[in-house]
């Protein structure tokens, strides 16, 4: 393929060889080195091939020695391409304003690409670029890729390292995220841990605080769980002052959630025909043009839009949209009995990974589902144990008078 | 002389050097019915659409068939395509 197109570009010429002696003229070409291709032989005493035009010229005491005659059948290439459209002065013209334009064009920024973000979003990062003067299409001179990165390393505290660097007409930001470590002074503020839910203890290990209630107690929800005041006693058991820390605790409390959900038998449903019908929108930046078939009610529409862009992160202010339409017929229908249960069934098992899904544990289910002639109801009680637990601020106290004069 | 060649040809047996790097002979390889490779090749001795006969360092080659062609030469290799019916080998 290479070698095509380089052949190509410095030209080539298929040729006629008769007469003579055809062999001397091959061995001729062979010791001058001149490289004759897709030989083939017409009409016996002719031969045709293809030359390179730099050997063409080469010729001349091969063809006097071997007494051939040389005729060009065929010229290809670039230098004959240039050579035939020499009067064509706007095609030379345009060539040369794509070769400025491409020199120009060059000089310039064209695609940022930031990469080893997770926490931080490529839209995030480049608008932060925009705002700092940092856009596509900006040129390549202007650009201080160690500045750069000090921007980016001062505005995000959790990026931990950041490479800017220019590869042809693209800025590389290569970052790495550190690892997020809490506050240590908010972390340390003094609390309590509450119930969020009435219900009974089902298991508490303690880390830090006094604990107030015991694995098989009751609680109410706002009831102090585990307390963060610490009260400091003296060898006579008098409390000399309170100290304050983070009660940190796992609390599981276990509860009683009712359960109830009814939907009517009959319900209406949507066949789609097969009928479709296409429309085409187009966002020229604030303008919104769209060209839409003329439907009736029972239709649907879905709609793609795709923003144009150069590349990777460049985008033009021109989106494309594709609607498609899905004509439909309602048809009002009941469920079945089994249907109907089926259909509740499936809204149970939603609802119960919905609760699975924050870590509880559910120990009982007493759902029970009827179906009526109209309606099917299912309604019970989950039966559930999940980690509880909401820190509230403390309230601190004073050292009774009497302590403090001791 | 005679002597001189049957202790090259001795050696060249028993030390097992390929005989194309011991006498320049040419080597031929054919693939299919349609191309054959021709290395080591002194020159064009002979060329039509029916027969191409090529001169070797120890005799000739001719390649016999249809619509034979010329691809590509070079001072050393020459592919030949065609509708091959034969390759003739001819000691000087």
């Amino acid at each position: 393929m290479i070698e095509k197109f380089l052949r190509f570009l410095r030209g080539y010429v298929q040729i006629c060889v008769s007469g003579g002696q055809l062999e001397r003229f091959f061995n001729l070409c062979k010791s001058r080195r001149i490289s004759l291709e897709k030989i083939c032989s017409r009409d016996g005493d002719r031969i045709t091939g293809y030359l390179a035009l730099k050997d063409f010229f080469l010729l001349r005491p091969v063809r006097s020695k071997s007494k051939v005659h040389i005729c060009v059948l065929k010229k290809c290439g670039l230098p004959f391409f240039f050579y035939r459209n020499k009067k064509r002065k706007a095609f030379f013209l345009g060539l040369l304003a794509a070769f400025l334009l491409m020199l120009l064009l060059s000089g310039r920024i064209w695609n940022i690409h930031v990469e080893g973000n997770k926490r931080n979003s490529t839209p995030e990062i480049l608008t932060f670029l925009e705002k700092e003067g940092i856009t596509h299409g900006m040129s390549k001179h202007k650009i201080d890729c160690g500045e750069i990165a000090s921007l980016v390393r001062r505005k995000y505290q959790d990026i931990a390292w950041v490479s800017a660097r220019i590869q042809g007409t693209r800025l590389i930001l290569t970052v790495q995220e550190g690892i997020l470590t809490e506050d240590a002074g908010e972390s340390e503020t003094p609390c309590d841990l509450s119930a969020d839910r009435t219900g009974t203890i089902v298991k508490m290990i303690t880390r830090q605080g006094i604990p107030l209630v015991h694995p098989g107690d009751t609680c109410k929800e706002g009831d102090i769980l585990v307390s963060g005041e610490l009260p400091i006693m003296n060898d006579s058991q008098e409390v000399v002052r309170y100290a304050y820390v983070k009660a940190d605790a796992d609390i599981w409390v276990q509860y009683t959630r009712s359960y109830h959900r009814r939907f009517p038998l009959r319900h209406q449903t949507e066949i789609p025909t097969g009928q479709k019908k296409y429309g085409v929108s187009l966002f020229f930046g604030r303008t919104y043009l769209e060209a839409y078939p003329s439907l009736g009610k029972r239709w649907r529409r879905e709609e793609e839009f795709i923003p144009l862009r150069i590349t990777e992160n460049f985008f033009l202010p021109i989106v494309l949209g594709k609607a498609v339409y899905r004509e439909y017929i309602p048809k009002t229908s009941v469920y079945t009995k089994e249907e109907a249960e089926a259909l509740a069934l499936q809204q149970l098992h939603l609802y119960e990974e919905k609760i699975l899904e924050k870590g509880a544990e559910i120990t009982e289910n007493n759902v029970s589902i009827k179906v009526t002639d109209t309606d099917c109801i299912s309604e019970g009680n989950l039966t559930i144990i999940e980690k509880s637990g909401r820190e509230k601020p403390v309230i601190t106290k004073e050292v009774p008078h009497f302590q403090e004069q001791s | 002389m005679k002597k001189w060649e049957q202790w090259k040809e001795n050696a060249v047996t028993n030390l097992e050097v390929p005989p194309d790097l011991a006498y320049g002979d040419a080597v031929v390889t054919i693939t299919g019915q349609g191309r054959v490779f021709v290395e080591n090749y002194r020159c064009i001795s002979k060329y039509s659409p029916t027969e191409i006969v090529i001169l070797t360092p120890r005799g000739k080659v001719a390649i016999c068939g249809k619509c034979l062609e010329i691809p590509w030469y070079t001072p050393d290799e020459m592919l030949v395509k065609g509708c091959i019916s034969g390759i003739f080998p001819q000691r000087c």
